[in-house]
């Protein structure tokens, strides 16, 4: 991972009409990285993405693709760019091969149907790469969604919500897929998510988004460092007394001494979960 | 202008109709064919000649017209609100298209579409008429890439701006079908009485029917300049739009 920063927002607000979907978006996304947007339905992670890649255009503030404006450089900034949008949608006249052939020629690019069969091998989909796209299942229209966001290639892969609705199997064949992405072809990964332990599996950091607004962003690690770990004792009593222990330091005996009939002890490991309730209850901690 | 882009997209939006010819290609064939029957044939015998025409040969341009622009109108359109409905507008947003490519592409598959239905009516029309070679070549192609780019690039704008299926049968049941009928294409402006004669003056129709009908046959109302000149200038205020469209993303951006 470098320090090179591929996507930049600052303080980016988007209002429809009256309303402010996003008030002050900032956080960046390095090269390389494994990046989680986490926040809950509503909080503007779609229309984000949306400013991004230039489905609906900012009202105010910074974004920068490589360095570079979307709207001031659309063609360079969207060559870089393969978004996932969270809805399914497909063309029903065509067929999953053709769907990425016309993709990859819309971005300019010459046909490349090896690469391409070996996104539909790696989705999944070689087998269907022939029939009409209505004719595919759920999860296969899913899977094709991705396979067009990587048609042409790009560097940077978004992905709006990609396991929402999906089955066990697909969701880990999914990550699977992603981290391979990453590792061997050296996409940046950027995932926006509700459920938080998809963050904390995947992403090396993540930015918190809540009612359109960036709450925190941090690594993983430190974000879980944020709340501290809970010492759980059970006493002879049948009693459970939980006492928040200071992660650097962990002075036991004393804490102990404080209850006589202990019959056990078990530290509690701080869970994204807790760390993003505590944040978006309460942005201004 | 990237000239892959371009090609993709007029190749998407051809395609796109090619895969369903019996609909596209075929159908108004068989429309051409029954007027032809019953224009032609059954009223043709009472008609017989108009300004030394034969009657039969006299509506050939404007049924042409009527059925390759109806063909170039619903192309770009349809193409446009089905996306609206799949939800896949971001296939057409997300690439990094200029508006002077999706301009151009769309208009290529409306233009594609509309000559080959216009090739297949002359074929017909051949059948039943006898004849074949246009009267001045340069006029009659130039009148045919004009009227159908009028009617794709007016296909486009409405796809853009519709928000139903409806909007654009609509437009093209109450103004499209009109305007063509209205457009002098079954009879000669002299049989019509002054007020009527007038009015068409204004039909846009008139002057692409007009224009083609001399094209094709030698025969005008009007000097085929103004025919050529008010259907350019409608072409370019179109293409104008079109592009004005696709610069800003009006109707398409949320
Ligand atoms: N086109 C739009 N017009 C008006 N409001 C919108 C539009 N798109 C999104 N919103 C509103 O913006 C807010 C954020 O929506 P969204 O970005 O979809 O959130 P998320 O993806 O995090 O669930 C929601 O309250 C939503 O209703
Ligand atoms: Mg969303």
């Amino acid at each position: 991972m470098s320090n090179e920063v591929v996507l930049k927002f600052h303080k980016v607000q988007k209002k429809f009409g009256d309303f402010t979907a996003l008030k002050d978006v900032s956080f960046e996304v390095k090269k390389g990285e494994f990046f989680a947007l986490l926040g809950p339905n509503g909080a503007g992670k779609t229309t984000l993405i949306n400013c991004l890649c230039g489905l609906t255009d900012r009202t105010s503030g910074e974004i920068a693709v490589l360095g570079v404006d979307p709207e001031k450089d659309p063609v360079h900034t969207k060559l870089s760019l393969g978004i996932v949008e969270q809805e399914v949608n497909f063309d029903p006249f065509f067929t999953p091969m053709e769907i990425l052939r016309l993709r990859r020629g819309l971005f300019g690019l010459p046909a490349d149907d090896a690469y391409l069969e070996w996104i539909l091998e790696k989705l999944s989909l070689t087998d269907k790469k022939d029939v009409r796209a209505r004719q595919l299942s759920g999860g296969m229209k899913r899977r094709l969604m991705i396979a067009k966001a990587l048609a042409h290639d790009p560097p940077i892969l978004i992905l709006d919500e990609p396991t929402a609705g999906v089955d066990v199997d697909l969701r880990n064949s999914l990550y699977d897929f992603l981290r391979e992405l990453r590792t061997q072809k050296q996409k940046t990964i950027v995932l926006t998510t509700h459920y938080l332990e998809e963050a904390e599996l995947l992403a090396d950091r993540v930015a918190i988004q809540n009612l359109g607004e960036t709450i925190i962003c941090d690594t993983t690690k430190n974000l879980l460092g944020k709340k501290n770990r809970t010492l759980v004792i059970e006493t002879c009593e049948d009693e459970e007394v939980r006492v928040e222990i200071d992660n650097n330091s962990l002075d036991l005996e004393s804490i102990v001494a404080n209850y006589p009939h202990v019959k056990n002890l078990r530290i509690h490991e701080p869970k994204l979960e807790e760390v993003f309730l505590e944040f978006t209850k309460n942005p201004k901690s | 202008m990237n000239f892959k882009r371009y090609s993709t997209l007029a190749w998407k939006e051809c395609y796109r109709f090619l895969k369903v010819w019996t609909q596209t290609l075929i159908s108004p064939v068989i429309i051409a064919v029954m007027y032809f029957a019953v224009f032609g044939g059954a009223l043709g015998s009472r008609i017989t000649e108009i300004n030394g025409i034969p009657y039969a040969l006299f509506i050939v341009p404007g049924l042409v017209l009527l059925q390759s622009t109806t063909n170039a109108f619903m192309n770009p359109s349809s193409s446009l609100i089905i996306m609206k409905y799949s939800g896949t507008l971001s296939d057409l947003l997300l690439p990094p298209l200029s508006a002077l490519e999706k301009t151009l592409g769309y208009m290529t598959g409306g233009i594609v579409r509309g000559l080959l239905v216009s090739t297949l009516i002359f074929a017909v029309a051949a059948v039943f008429t006898g004849k074949i070679v246009p009267h001045d070549w340069g006029v009659f192609l130039l009148m045919l890439f004009l009227a159908n780019g009028i009617f794709t690039l007016l296909g486009t704008i409405l796809g853009i701006w519709a928000k139903t299926f409806d909007h654009i049968s609509g437009f093209s049941t109450f103004v499209i079908t009109p305007m063509g009928f209205l457009g002098a294409i079954f009879y000669s402006l002299e049989m019509l009485p002054p007020l009527a004669q007038k009015l068409s003056l204004f039909n846009p129709f008139f002057y692409l029917a007009d224009g083609l009908r001399y094209g094709f046959l030698g025969i005008a109302e009007v000097d085929v300049k103004y025919s050529l000149i008010a259907s350019g200038v409608i072409f370019l205020l179109l293409f104008a739009a079109n592009f004005w469209a696709f610069r800003t993303g009006w109707r398409l951006k949320l």
